[in-house]
């Protein structure tokens, strides 16, 4: 394993233009000048309420949506100023897996072909080659092989996740995003599709970009976790570390109000101030963005905006106050 | 087959008046394509001094029965046709006249009625109107398949890459078509036909420059709504090429409502020639059409059996193919259900 990060994500911004009535257009800063980093083999998780942003930074990061702004070096090489046809070398080292399986497989075509798909369009095999290896991906994934001729609809949630990520190994990648993987599906299936991600991460060595609000599951998959809020990563650390003594006092609240078996209620008063709905992201409160919401805004809280400070090595956050 | 084609063809079949319409409207486009063999002036078979001839197939100059013109036989010619009875015999089509035959052995002025020899009577040039009833009904519908079959594959292709691409793509090519489709077409064929002599390829050439439009506008809302959907996300994710994308991912999903159009463009295609026809500019001269039958029905209102025929077999054709299209767009709606 090589020192050199796996892909350098720099001030990455992504806005979307937003057309409202009347002709006045504006526009919103889903990702707001983010900058992280993967190393090899790592699993790094994505964390936070719906609408921080997330998805559109992993998917920004996978040049899906072109970003606005910022650097992606992935393998050494920078990817966010490429043309699409000059991606499909990176597209090759770097795979998806979607959130909702029933919408992320073709209801057209069958597995065989879903699987062998990132094989056909890198020219990898001839048409038997390709169908043998499908094969081989369907089998490590726990399907049978009389599955390979169905179609989607023939499958549960979980089985067509096992497709999917069948697809998302078919090119043997360097680095998964895994944009909340489990969370469409059933909580008996969830913790099967999780085990099976584990031992294919033992055994294939992807880096994963793992998006996920159930913190249960981030936990316990990520190496290292970032908590987003507002499009901003407002702190990340390991994830052992973060999960015991987070600094920042939204990740403070988020994890104070995750439910955990053997504790009848949320400790009392956890998301106290955080109850507070998100504040419109066309128009993000001045200063820190979380002050409207947080129990210890002070003046500067309103006017300035934290950085991203090293807290403890291995260890950032974005507040005046740590 | 996948079950969700055996669920549409069982939908399919269930509808009875389509699936009898879809019967009957193939048996007589089947049978119009052997036209040559059900209305002619030839015969179909003579057998002549012990030798077999085909005249519909080969051309045989009169020499060869005897008769001393080195032309083609006149089969209609009494005394060419003495002259092969005298040494053999001759099987007739059951309407022994082609579109462009002319009976003269009228016995009342052209437009004739209906009698035992022109079932259907006769046109004002003395034309027997079954045949031509006949070869006109096989080039309306060879004509609209022709056009729909062109003008959904110009028309798939225009809406894809305006639905998929959208954006500026997009809409610079619908504004394009705003003023396309504003073109008056029918002063264009009148142009054209002061040019050339339009025939059917001409026709057909200038129609397609105008009908590609009406498929557009479905095929580039499914395009548009399917964009984003996530297996195409997915499939833009794994590296796969806008062409691959666009025909592989997203037109089989979008086939359902692009099918379901097409009987009624087929209808639309049929009545424009027909209308052509009708005001002459359409098929040149003395073709076999059922718009100049219509207009020679308008002009002889004394012989209600040219107006009859042409409303009648227009409305028959039409309605079948109206029923086809009814039961085919309801085989394929997810939403109905038959049992």
């Amino acid at each position: 394993m090589t020192d050199a990060p796996l892909m350098i994500v720099k001030d990455l911004v992504k806005e979307f233009p937003h057309k409202r009535a009347g002709g006045r257009s504006e526009t919103m800063r889903a990702v707001n000048g983010v900058s992280f980093h993967i190393r090899r083999g790592e699993t790094l998780a994505l964390v936070g309420e719906s609408g921080s942003g997330k998805t559109t930074l992993a998917r920004a990061a996978a040049m899906l949506h072109p970003p606005t702004s910022g650097s992606v070096v992935f393998e050494g090489r920078e990817i966010a100023t490429l043309k699409r046809r000059s991606l499909k070398g990176a597209r090759k080292r770097m795979q998806m897996i979607f959130q909702d399986p029933y919408a992320s497989l073709n209801p057209r075509l069958p597995v065989s072909a879903i699987i062998a798909e990132p094989l056909a369009i890198h020219s990898l095999g001839n048409r038997a080659e390709r169908r043998a290896e499908a094969l081989r991906l369907a089998q490590s994934v726990g399907l049978k092989a009389q599955d390979l001729d169905r179609y989607p609809h023939q499958f549960s949630g979980g089985q067509r996740q096992r497709i999917a990520i069948a697809r998302a190994l078919a090119l043997k990648p360097a680095l998964i995003f895994a944009d909340e993987p489990v969370s469409a599906l059933d909580v008996s299936i969830q913790s099967q599709i999780l085990n099976l991600l584990r031992d294919l991460r033992e055994e294939y060595g992807p880096a994963f970009l793992f998006i996920g609000h159930d913190l249960a599951v981030v936990r316990h998959f990520a190496d290292r976790v970032a908590v987003m809020y507002m499009g901003r990563i407002v702190e990340e650390a390991a994830s052992e570390t973060l999960f015991n003594t987070p600094r920042h006092p939204y990740a403070r609240a988020l994890i104070a109000a995750a439910p955990r078996i053997g504790q009848g209620k949320r400790a009392p008063g956890a998301m106290r101030g955080a109850a507070r709905d998100i504040p419109s992201p066309f128009d993000p409160p001045p200063g820190c963005p979380f002050h409207p919401r947080c129990p210890m805004a002070e003046d500067i809280c309103k006017t300035t905006p934290p950085e991203l400070e090293l807290v403890e090595p291995g260890h950032q956050a974005a507040c005046h106050f740590t | 087959m996948t079950p969700i084609a055996k669920r549409r063809l069982q939908n399919f079949r269930a509808n009875k008046r389509g699936y009898w319409s879809l019967w009957i409207f193939l048996v007589l486009f089947v049978l119009s394509l052997f036209a040559e063999l059900i209305a002619n002036d030839k015969p179909i078979l003579v057998s002549y001094d012990g030798e077999l001839y085909a005249p519909i197939l080969v051309s045989y100059p009169e020499t060869v029965f005897g008769g001393f013109l080195e032309t083609e036989t006149e089969y209609k010619d009494p005394e060419v046709q003495e002259m092969i009875r005298e040494k053999g015999w001759m099987i007739w089509p059951l309407v022994p006249f082609s579109y462009d035959t002319f009976n003269y052995e009228l016995t009342e002025p052209a437009p004739s009625a209906p009698n035992g020899v022109n079932w259907l009577g006769t046109d004002d040039q003395g034309r027997d109107v079954a045949a031509r009833m006949i070869y006109g009904f096989r080039i309306s519908v060879l004509f609209g398949l022709a056009l729909t079959f062109f003008s959904s594959i110009v028309g798939v292709a225009a809406g894809a890459v305006q639905g998929y691409f959208g954006g500026l793509t997009d809409l610079l090519f619908q504004r394009f078509m705003e003023i396309w489709g504003g073109l008056p077409v029918l002063f264009l064929l009148i142009i054209l036909a002061s040019v050339v002599e339009p025939n059917f390829w001409w026709l057909l050439g200038l129609m397609l420059m105008f009908s590609w439009m009406s498929l557009v506008g479905v095929v580039r809302a499914e395009f548009l709504r399917a964009r984003n959907f996530t297996f195409v996300q997915a499939a833009r994710a794994l590296g796969v090429s806008n062409t691959v994308i666009m025909f592989k991912h997203i037109l089989p999903n979008a086939m359902v409502a692009t099918l379901t159009f097409l009987p009624f463009i087929l209808n639309g295609s049929i009545t424009t020639l027909t209308a052509l026809d009708f005001l002459g500019f359409g098929l040149p001269a003395g073709s076999a059409s059922l718009g100049e039958l219509l207009n020679q029905g308008k002009s002889n209102l004394h012989a209600p059996w040219l107006g009859l025929t042409a409303f009648f077999v227009l409305a028959t054709m039409l309605s079948l193919l109206i029923f086809i299209g009814e039961a085919v767009r309801d085989a394929f709606d997810p939403r109905k259900t038959f049992r």
